[in-house]
């Protein structure tokens, strides 16, 4: 089989290091580095795309069409019937403040705008990474009520909505505003030709755009512990009978259809269907409440959504002590689109593993999540902080590249027009001849990490096993960090064979 | 083509006062040669961007109207970022179209699957295809099925749209070094899902 086309542009996943373990969540490396290039060059092949013939003069001429259409109907006053209201000042776009995140916003409002029925998922979807469009609604307040951390790479809500989702940069509070000098660099080496690549600012961020770090100890704790680990009793759950109980919580009619992947009760086509799979994640979706939802006129209340999904949830057998409820609370304007996700909790961390359904009108269309429950797998020795710092410089975790959480200036630059205008004028810039003896400027960060958080984070092992074990996240002050795997090596099976 | 040069509407509540962030948006010259340039630049990769995740004959369709709305809201379309604001409003009425048309993403993989006959690798043309290669294309598209709604989008934005390293992180709204990571991370999945196929 041939190597994976070289593609410089490409991101990196030629076997360096197993790529699957770059962050906290996957410190022991759970699959070679073969399988992960046949996978990819697999699909890499099979692009549906392949010989697609495309016209695109008849997609202009529908565009043309399609514009003076709307041109034609702008004419109506707005007294008319049937007069368009657009509106485009609505507050979604007010209220989000990170600019680079403002135009992803915006083009969701455009987005949901321009297509008939589609603003409330849009804006929905949105909801991850946006806490002004979210507000976190705690349930069931059990005895530890999240009072542990949960490191996440990734936001709990909307993480699984089909469709186009934000990862979250993992942004920390912002304090302190932006140092004008950082961006004054950036400034003058718009104008000072072939240099300005090598100026102070664009060092550091190339630095941080290729993770190349050095770490210090500031100070960590050289004392460690003993917290608790998780897994997942997936096989009680991933059975026939679950399915059949779920299709008897649903109300859906039929028998259990075993394939390859697990389970499923009813056909979907025109009706409700429930799928089970061996991993333990429940499905259900209903053809039909979209039928019944968009007949009403009003969208679903929030407490009346949250009523019917714990009712779900508890019929099914889900714990929801201490889980915490992810809401949209946005004005959805004419659609009663609704959408609700959920947060377990576990070992007192509210954690990644939710539940999440749509609803139009007051009829629930979709719900899915994982039904396994935790398991609880005792106590395991807990390194210290100062040696959790040993194993970033270590390459057999592979931790240290990739960082659980950006510094606050990185973010702003991100956020900043005036930064993506420097770089743009760099861009075009003919490259300077190189002299002899000339240096390869190789930019690398010092990072001295003086603080330490204690929580739980999600591994797998090779066989897809998932594991919520004590992690660190190492942090130096400014906003970032690095989570690193916390138990001790004696609980750490490196073996190759 | 007969478009008249609109000014940009000001984005802000009638009667509220001016969010600072949002009026920082200066009105930049965007008139129908900017459109047309972002047009012929992107509208094979739009509608590809379709072709491949639809099986029904809308793609010129849901392309169309990616790019009316970007005529209609041409001052929300960052310099520079213009592909990724395309595919991000391309994700969006894909979604839209998924629900009125009551299908799913896993769904149209399994139609990928099912598709014997089909233009995805037979290089004769009449779709007879070596065993193995449809069984390794099965594999593939099953493992894919199972991602995550995001690891999905990630991979299939890198393996079939071709999205590169700043592409990708404009998508996504993060650092390259993010970019790297979820798609790091995507991979790994997809690996891990594959070899238990094997």
């Amino acid at each position: 089989m041939d190597r994976e086309r070289p593609n410089e542009d490409q991101p990196s996943g030629e076997g360096t290091t197993t790529p699957a373990a770059h962050d906290g969540k996957n410190a022991a490396a759970p699959t070679s580095s073969t399988a992960e290039a046949q996978a990819w060059q697999a699909i890499q092949q099979n692009d549906p795309g392949k010989n697609a013939q495309i016209d695109i003069d008849a997609l202009r001429a529908k565009v043309a069409e399609q514009i003076e259409q709307e041109d034609r109907s702008q004419y109506l006053t707005a007294d008319s019937d049937d007069a368009i209201v657009t509106p485009l000042h609505h507050t979604e776009i007010r209220r989000v403040r990170s600019g680079r995140r403002r135009w992803i916003a915006v083009a969701a409002v455009a987005a949901a705008v321009a297509t008939a029925g589609g603003g409330g998922y849009a804006i929905g979807a949105l909801g991850s990474g946006d806490s002004d469009m979210t507000a976190d609604v705690r349930i069931a307040e059990g005895p530890s009520e999240g009072i542990l951390p949960f490191f996440n790479g990734q936001s709990g809500a909307g993480a699984g909505r089909d469709g186009a989702a934000t990862e979250q940069a993992d942004s920390a509070a912002a304090s302190g505003p932006a140092d004008p000098s950082r961006l004054a660099a950036s400034d003058s080496a718009a104008s000072g030709g072939g240099d300005g690549a090598q100026s102070g600012a664009d060092l550091r961020t190339e630095a941080w755009n290729n993770s190349r770090f050095r770490f210090t100890d500031g100070g960590l704790s050289t004392v460690g512990g003993r917290a608790e680990g998780w897994g997942f009793d997936v096989a009680q759950v991933a059975t026939k009978k679950t399915a059949q109980r779920a299709a008897d919580v649903f109300g859906v009619e039929g028998k259990v259809k075993a394939d390859d992947w697990g389970w499923s009760v009813g056909d979907g086509e025109n009706g409700a269907q429930v799928n089970v799979s061996k991993s333990g994640n429940l499905s259900y979706y209903d053809m039909a409440a979209y039928d019944e939802g968009t007949s009403q006129a009003k969208p679903i209340g929030t407490k009346k959504m949250q009523k019917i999904v714990l009712g779900y949830l508890t019929d099914l057998g889900i714990d929801t002590t201490g889980a915490v409820f992810n809401v949209e609370n946005e004005d959805y304007g004419d659609s009663n689109y609704r959408w609700i996700s959920l947060s377990l909790n576990v070992g007192g961390a509210v954690t990644e593993m939710s539940w999440s359904g749509s609803f139009v009108g007051d009829k629930l269309s979709d719900l899915n999540g994982d039904l396994a429950s935790a398991v609880s797998l005792g106590e395991y020795e807990v390194i210290s902080p100062a040696k959790a710092l040993e194993r970033l410089n270590d390459p057999g975790f592979s931790v240290g590249r990739w960082p659980s959480k950006y510094p606050t200036w990185l973010e702003e630059q991100w956020n900043s027009d005036d930064y993506y205008r420097t770089l743009e004028s760099q861009w075009n810039q003919v490259p300077v001849t190189p002299e002899p003896g000339t240096k390869l400027t190789m930019p690398i960060v010092d990072v001295t990490l003086s603080r330490a958080t204690l929580g739980l984070a999600t591994y797998y092992d090779p066989t897809g096993v998932r594991l919520l074990l004590p992690t660190y996240e190492l942090s130096d002050g400014s906003g970032a960090a690095w989570q690193v795997l916390a138990i001790a090596d004696a609980h750490i099976d490196t073996a190759t064979n | 083509m007969g478009i008249t040069v609109e000014s940009a509407t000001p984005i802000t509540a009638p009667g509220a006062p001016p969010d600072p962030v949002v009026s920082s948006i200066r009105p930049l010259q965007r008139d129908e040669r900017w459109f047309n340039d972002v047009f012929t630049t992107h509208a094979k990769a739009i509608q590809l961007y379709f072709q491949r995740r639809i099986t029904s004959d809308d793609a010129e369709d849901l392309a169309a109207e990616v790019f009316v709305t970007a005529w209609r809201r041409k001052e929300t379309v960052t310099d520079g970022m213009e592909l990724a604001w395309l595919y991000r409003v391309a994700g969006f009425v894909l979604a839209n179209f998924r629900r009125k048309q009551r299908t799913s993403a896993t769904e149209h993989i399994e139609a990928l699957v099912d598709r014997r006959h089909g233009s995805i690798t037979s290089p004769d043309g009449n779709g007879t295809e070596p065993a193995e290669a449809v069984a390794e294309r099965d594999r593939a598209l099953r493992a894919l099925a199972t991602l995550s709604c995001r690891d999905r989008d990630i991979i299939e934005l890198s393996a079939w749209d071709g999205l590169n390293r700043q592409e990708l992180a404009d998508y996504l709204g993060v650092s390259v070094g993010g970019a790297d990571a979820a798609l790091s991370r995507a991979r790994g999945r997809l690996a891990q899902a594959w070899q238990r196929m094997g």
